[in-house]
């Protein structure tokens, strides 16, 4: 009989294990991209630590010709996007997801929105400043971003895993991903979420939370 | 055979008191037709976006410009407009592949829905209006 309660507590501490492992995994999101191992001497001993690739340096002008660089988003969490004013597509309903997700957090200064434009030559600073006021958006926490084309498109490509390519087959002359890219205080991509999808929009909302807990 | 009489009698009594004003069937057709083509921007319950896309659900210019709709539809829209006093400049694309009869159920379905009108728009008067 001893035997036998003995054996129940040890389930019950095992599954509670278990449950606290899961526990753990579900409130961590994902770090992505590459990862490089990297040896370290920290206090005479050799570690070995994990370099997780960031959002590469840059620097462009918001709607108000203010620039914007990583230095200033350091210790804020941020979600980015790449669209065009004129897109007669998805954009429209990027806008409206991305309305809620600033209402969402609207006035938590440990969270920024960026929304870059694909066609800087229509989409001049005036227009961006124009279309940021239409949406509502008091231009500081959620900016609207315009540079050197190739700046834009390689910052996509090679820092949010989005794709900006122009193409006159399209609709709008540019081609283009949906993805709202959430990136977190280190600059590190912590998930990608379809921007025309409710659903998924819902899902970054709960995981921006969650990214704020995080130290 | 009385009851044969009694319910043929009964259908075109119903069928005249529907009368001519709404055709539900091809409303439906331009339903499906919004839903494809204009959704996106206008969105499903037909208030738009922000100040964005405007609105189509009670806006005003519908009203009052009931027969630029189907030119507008085809052709799209460069120049801005005000709709229930706010202005908007986005540019509305063109649908060149819609066919008259695609248009004219767009026009109605629209018409029918957000602007609550109830008199149909014939595919002879869109021709009419397009060719304006």
């Amino acid at each position: 009989m001893q035997n036998l309660n003995k054996n129940i507590i040890l389930i019950v501490l095992f599954s509670g294990l278990i449950n606290a492992c899961n526990f753990s995994s579900q409130n961590q999101l994902p770090i992505l991209g590459n990862r490089v191992a990297e040896e370290k001497i920290i206090d005479g001993k050799l570690v070995v630590d994990t370099i997780y690739q960031t959002i590469p340096a840059f620097s462009l002008l918001n709607q108000d010709s203010i620039e914007v660089n990583n230095e200033m988003l350091k210790g804020k969490i941020y979600v980015a996007d790449f669209f065009f004013t004129s897109c007669p597509t998805i954009c429209p309903v990027m806008k409206k997801e991305m309305i809620r997700v600033y209402e969402e957090f609207k006035g938590n200064t440990q969270v920024v929105i960026l929304s870059h434009t694909i066609d800087p030559d229509y989409d001049t600073l005036a227009l961006l400043r124009d279309y940021a006021s239409r949406l509502g958006s008091d231009g500081k926490q959620w900016m609207f971003l315009r540079g050197d084309r190739k700046q834009v498109y390689d910052l996509a490509e090679k820092g949010y895993y989005a794709s900006a390519m122009v193409d006159s087959t399209e609709p709008g002359g540019f081609i283009h991903s949906g993805g709202f890219v959430l990136v977190d205080k280190l600059q590190r991509v912590r998930g990608i979420y379809d921007g025309t999808s409710t659903h998924e929009v819902d899902k970054l909302m709960s995981d921006m939370e969650l990214l704020l807990k995080e130290k | 055979m009385r009851v044969i009489i009694t319910f043929l009698m009964i259908s075109i009594l119903a069928a005249c008191m529907e009368g001519p004003s709404v055709n539900m069937q091809q409303v439906a057709h331009g339903q499906q037709l919004y839903e494809t083509h204009c959704a996106n921007c206008h969105q499903l319950d037909g208030k738009g976006i922000a100040h964005i896309v405007p609105p189509l659900l009670g806006a005003d210019y519908i009203v009052q410009n009931r027969n630029l709709l189907p030119k507008m539809i085809r052709y799209g829209m460069q120049q801005r407009i005000l709709v229930n006093g706010i202005t908007y400049q986005q540019k509305m694309p063109s649908n060149g592949k819609l066919t008259d009869a695609e248009l004219t159920a767009l026009v109605n379905f629209v018409e029918f829905r957000f602007a609550k009108s109830t008199q149909l728009i014939s595919a002879d008067s869109v021709k009419l209006l397009l060719n304006q």
